[in-house]
């Protein structure tokens, strides 16, 4: 047994950075103890419990840090040293490769980078503004991941960029397509002439997964943010996106992506489509079908149909399969004759917020009462998102699940409790799983689920209970992840993979509703 | 470059107005994105200059300008001598502070319970926004595993240590129990002194017998505390010995039965745990002030010699 402690004097961390840290080195294979703390005296107590106070730990103050561990071999102290350093001091990767520079402020990335147009902004909401500000004064356009920004700045930050005929996706963006490079989260998809508007992230990127599974591609895809439309803002940078698109030459249809915006603003987007020469889809979720298409567009109402209409809309002969197949409804009344009498309810817990106000809108229109956390309408809406209620949606990307955590895009583990939850529950009849692949996505979303998912199921096989678990993976075939390893790992379980968002919450639906025939 | 102070702590602005202008009154001895610590040198006091929406403590000058405040941070170092240039006027480098019109506020607990009753819906409510949304890394998962919650993550050490002091302080709720919380945690502010701040808030605002056993003990307590944890620790327990809270503690506690969720949704942006910790010093301080409370300790303003049997 080795074991070495470093003290790193008047050194501050933040303690979830040194939680988290601590967590991960004791995971490290060939690790026995390891402690990375402020050296107060209880601490060191604590260290000298475990036989790791050296004399030089005992002279470390409560100013200083510090970094302990006992391996079982030389080599594998030495790598978790090296593991500990590169975390606190955030050493990239490049170091290695020398290829890329770390840098601390726009100006001095721009000394490296003097021909970039465009800034993406990760920093805390308070500072984000500022430096988005600070970017479009210097030319470029802004993608904003930031959230937290008031809407004052937000709307200030895209007046500026309008001036200067400038982009500001954000805040809150989260996906983009520009010029054929992913930005944050986004799929693999072809290269095509429909280039598409979003103010919703998953949004986006289902219309622009299910483009390219019809066989076509996108030119560009512009989010804005989800804020846009908010009547604030007045969808500044959704006029912008739809100004730009039209006038860009790969782009030959547009297809605009929100959830219901203001009246104004919809008037407002309405009144410039007017203006638009190419063909135009607008696929607002629970939108004012007759307002858009007195415009002159084409009404979408869900996020496949949007994508649906954008690729007739460019290739009229195309011939699209909307009818649930025979197959499904086969599933659907083999799956209802295995529930109990007491399972009643969908239960969806979903990574993506557009997909779940999809769901929503899909199974309301199927005539079903649902509860949600990104419900809108007063009577919909969750009065406990930890405890589902009925039909139950959930956006567990959403603010109340994450403060303090990843994204479950990012860390999809975080659901894997709530899917035990659901699945135990014994009013439970239909689980609902989206996965999102791409850029930006988690290496293995369903890795991160499929051990809960199997005990789960194997234990409720042992109690003579079944649960019908849908999923639906938005992703293409090129995505780095491997489409076709996720999907197999799921239906190995017995978990039906949906085509598309709107298909696996009518399937919800159909068997819920016990109407299959 | 200069700052206008928003809001600053009442008890600082008149100790400043007491000392010479022109003279060195302190030295940076941190700076973070958020704040910069002052320790001064002509008395045991660190303050605090801090943006807009940090929770105002006690000796904290709240800063109107975060843009600014951002630019100083870049650039003050940390040994910066800090000097009081004017009337309510501090200079550090090349920056001035300004609190001329700075709102005035005060740590200490603006009034007092009707009565000491501490009712089970108090805790209840409490409770049940710590399990719900209560950042689980610190003394709350120690607390959640002494009342046997599920827990998403194994007790880390300090985590475990933290489970040990709060089932001793349980069942023998002295003095000497709760110093061994003292700078037990591995942030700049540990867990335990996190928690021992609500905890001595809601003694304090109590007036239970505890608080009278900790102002009868203060420069033990506090020459201990001195020489156990870090400094800004030890200032922060510092102020609550002499009376005064941070205030979102102050709003918490005032509000009694009438807790909103918007009060206690504040603590979970202080630090990265830090408000989560003091909130379970909070309901462990009142889960105690109930148990007495029931089990006759106070009903008739006598409390029992016989705690151990009570608690039983």
């Amino acid at each position: 047994m080795v074991s070495k402690v470093i003290i790193e004097k008047n050194a501050y961390h933040d303690s979830v950075t040194l939680m988290s840290l601590s967590g991960k080195v004791l995971s490290k294979e060939g690790v026995n103890e390891a402690v990375v703390s402020m050296a107060t005296a209880m601490n060191k107590e604590l260290l000298d419990n475990i036989g790791l106070l050296t004399e030089e730990a005992k002279t470390a103050t409560e100013n200083d840090l510090i970094i302990a561990v006992k391996a079982e071999t030389e080599a594998a102290l030495t790598d978790t040293m090296q593991f500990i350093d590169d975390a606190l001091n955030k050493k990239k990767t490049s170091k290695k490769t020398g290829q890329e520079k770390t840098t601390e402020t726009l100006p001095q990335a721009l000394d490296q980078l003097p021909d970039a147009n465009l800034a993406i902004i990760s920093v805390p909401g308070e500072y984000a503004a500022r430096e988005a500000r600070l970017a479009l004064n210097k030319g470029l356009h802004v993608m904003m991941f930031s959230d937290n920004v008031t809407i004052e700045d937000e709307r200030a930050l895209k007046e500026l960029g309008r001036d200067k005929g400038l982009l500001v996706m954000g805040p809150d963006c989260g996906t983009a397509m520009l010029n054929q490079t992913g930005l944050c989260f986004a799929n693999n998809v072809r290269q095509g002439g429909i280039g598409l508007v979003a103010a919703s992230g998953t949004g986006l990127q289902e219309v622009a997964v299910q483009i390219d599974r019809l066989g076509y591609g996108v030119s560009q895809a512009i989010g804005t943010g989800g804020r846009d439309l908010h009547k604030d803002i007045g969808g500044i940078m959704m006029l912008e996106g739809l100004r730009a698109l039209n006038e860009d030459d790969e782009t030959r249809v547009i297809a605009l992506i929100s959830k219901p915006p203001a009246k104004d603003v919809q008037d407002k987007i309405l009144a410039e489509v007017k203006n638009i020469t190419k063909p135009v889809i607008v696929g607002f979720l629970d939108g004012d079908k007759e307002a858009v298409e007195a415009s002159g567009a084409t009404f979408a109402s869900t996020l496949i149909e949007t994508a649906r209409q954008a690729v007739l809309a460019l290739d009229p002969s195309v011939t699209i399969e909307r009818e649930m197949g025979e197959t499904l409804t086969l599933f659907a009344e083999n799956e209802q004759a295995k529930l109990h009498g007491s399972q009643q309810y969908i239960r969806g817990l979903f990574c993506g917020g557009t997909l779940t106000s999809e769901a929503l809108s899909i199974l309301r229109s199927e005539g079903l009462a649902v509860k949600s956390n990104v419900a809108k309408r007063p009577e919909e809406k969750l009065d406990d998102i930890h405890a589902s209620t009925g039909h139950t949606l959930l956006d567990m990307g959403d603010d109340d699940f994450t403060k303090g955590k990843p994204h479950p895009m990012i860390e999809p583990s975080l659901r894997n409790e709530r899917i035990r939850e659901e699945l135990l529950n014994q009013e439970t009849a239909v689980l609902l799983l989206d996965f999102e692949l791409g850029y930006g996505a988690h290496d293995d979303p369903v890795g991160e689920s499929i051990g809960v998912l199997r005990e789960t199921l194997e234990e409720l096989n042992q109690q003579g209970r079944h649960v019908t678990v849908i999923s639906y993976m938005c992703a293409t075939k090129n995505d780095k992840q491997g489409y076709d390893n996720q999907v197999d790992r799921l239906s190995a379980l017995g978990v039906y993979v949906a085509s598309s968002n709107e298909e696996m919450s009518q399937l919800a639906a159909m068997i819920t509703k016990k109407e299959v025939k | 470059m200069k700052l206008t102070g928003k809001q600053i702590d009442w008890g600082l602005k008149r100790f400043l107005l007491g000392q010479n202008i022109g003279q060195m009154i302190g030295q940076v001895v941190s700076v973070y994105q958020r704040v910069i610590n002052i320790q001064l040198t002509e008395a045991d006091r660190y303050v605090t200059l801090a943006k807009s929406q940090v929770v105002q403590t006690p000796d904290m000058i709240k800063i109107y300008e975060d843009d600014v405040f951002n630019d100083c941070v870049k650039h003050i170092n940390p040994s910066s001598h800090v000097y009081l240039i004017g009337y309510n006027t501090l200079m550090i480098e090349d920056v001035v502070i300004d609190f001329h019109h700075a709102e005035l506020w005060s740590g200490r607990f603006i009034r007092y319970p009707d009565h000491n009753e501490v009712t089970e819906q108090m805790i209840k409510s409490l409770k049940t926004f710590l399990i719900r949304k209560g950042r689980t890394q610190g003394i709350l998962g120690s607390y959640l595993a002494v009342i046997n919650q599920p827990l998403p993550d194994p007790l880390s050490l300090h985590q475990d240590a933290l489970k040990d002091r709060l089932m001793m302080f349980k069942q023998w709720p002295t003095l000497d129990v709760m110093k061994q919380f003292v700078g037990l945690g591995i942030g700049l502010t540990p867990s335990g002194d996190d928690f021992l701040l609500g905890l001595f808030s809601v003694f304090y605002y109590y007036h239970s017998s505890e608080w009278q056993l900790i102002i009868e003990y203060k420069d033990d307590l506090l020459q201990y505390m001195k020489e156990r944890t870090t400094p800004v620790s030890y200032h922060m327990l510092k102020q609550m010995i002499y009376s005064q809270t941070n205030d979102a503690l102050k709003t918490a506690i005032e509000s009694g039965s009438d807790m909103k969720l918007t009060d206690l949704e504040v603590f979970l942006h202080i630090g990265s745990t830090s408000g989560t910790d003091m909130l379970v010093g909070v309901l462990v301080g009142l889960e105690h002030m109930h148990r007495k409370t029931i089990q006759g300790g106070m009903s008739d303003g006598i409390e029992s010699d016989h705690r151990e049997e009570c608690l039983s």
